[in-house]
């Protein structure tokens, strides 16, 4: 295993006022993800593992520690929601209990989408998602859109989608319910 | 109708004219405007008022067509800037379909003109300049309605994907 850890979150913070009290989500969590490892993270429901997700797939700020991808501090409290976007785009993969897939957009359009919103030409960015697509035994379903696809089938486009960047980090927000052995083996 | 000799001074005539006090002097421009552009005035301020309401009208209707397609896409807006789209990006695809609505209105409406016109009782002449103007008008409203389109992406949460 590498030392250097690729997503580090340090002492993050997370309260939310809801009327006069006040809840802690998240109360100083340390958190280290090394590169190649699985990491699972489970707890009954509210004890903040979404906000933690959130804060860790720079989705929001915590209200008070950091959060390290690779050695680059990218956020911390009051840190800016566009800026966020940036580092998301190009270090961070994704991947939803719901495919949620763009219905009027192709398998391999969905897929593009991910690296033509990073200025990669339509072309060759068609040509790297029909290949993710096939790597997900899912080539010769490049060109359904999404309502004609089976529930795993696009949960794989979406997997697909989350990868297209070559991002360092993949977090899932729930386990993949739909995989079968064969696609998570893949 | 009077005739000068062409030796004659037309400010000295018509200041001599002027004296008698029941009758007035107009040049032939001044009886153009007369008879033409103040029959005409009533008419144009009816017709620019006609085409300032059409206008009105056209700028809600379009930008409510555009705010409406947004919204139904504010989940894929969402998504976007979930998997990190620029703010630009998502503005760009707003303006883009403004754009697509505009530039098929126009070419729709100047079609159906070209069919109907043929039809109106009166001849109905529109220039180049005319069709410009209308161009541009449309863009006009367009863009409102594209802004008006980013205004409400702008405010959508990434976040709003999980929900």
């Amino acid at each position: 295993m590498n030392n250097a850890p690729i997503l580090s979150v340090r002492g993050a913070v997370r309260h939310f006022q809801t009327g006069s009290a006040i809840v802690r989500a998240l109360d100083g969590v340390c958190l280290d993800v090394y590169p190649g490892e699985l990491i699972g993270i489970f707890g009954p429901s509210g004890s903040g593992k979404s906000t933690l997700l959130l804060i860790a797939g720079l989705l929001e700020p915590p209200s008070d520690g950091a959060v390290f991808i690779g050695p680059d501090l990218v956020s911390r409290a009051g840190a800016e929601l566009d800026r966020l976007r940036d580092f998301r785009r190009r270090r961070i993969g994704l991947v939803f209990q719901k495919a949620n897939l763009i219905p009027f957009l192709t398998a391999v359009e969905n897929v593009a989408l991910a690296l033509e919103i990073d200025n990669v030409p339509v072309r060759p960015a068609c040509a790297y998602a029909g290949e993710l697509l096939r790597a997900l035994g899912l080539g010769h379903r490049s060109d359904n859109y999404p309502a004609t696809l089976s529930g795993g089938e696009q949960q794989r486009v979406a997997i697909a989608r989350a990868l297209a960047n070559d991002p360092s980090l993949v977090l899932p927000t729930s386990p993949p319910l739909r995989w079968t052995a064969s696609s998570a083996g893949r | 109708m009077a005739s000068l000799d062409p030796a004659a001074d037309p400010a000295r005539i018509a200041s001599a004219v002027l004296l008698w006090g029941d009758a007035n002097v107009l040049s032939q421009a001044e009886q153009q405007a007369l008879l033409l552009d103040k029959r005409l005035w009533k008419l144009r301020i009816q017709i620019l008022a006609f085409t300032g309401v059409l206008l009105v009208v056209m700028t809600i209707v379009v930008s409510l067509i555009i705010y409406m397609m947004t919204i139904e896409k504010i989940h894929q807006i969402a998504m976007l800037k979930l998997i990190g789209a620029r703010s630009w990006v998502i503005a760009s695809m707003i303006i883009q379909e403004a754009g697509a609505v505009g530039v098929g209105g126009f070419g729709f409406g100047v079609a159906a003109a070209h069919l109907v016109f043929p039809y109106f009782p009166r001849r109905v002449v529109i220039t180049p300049g005319d069709l410009t103007m209308l161009f541009l008008a449309v863009a006009a409203v367009s863009t409102f309605a594209g802004l008006l389109g980013i205004f409400r992406a702008m405010k959508v949460r990434a976040q709003e994907v999980l929900s």
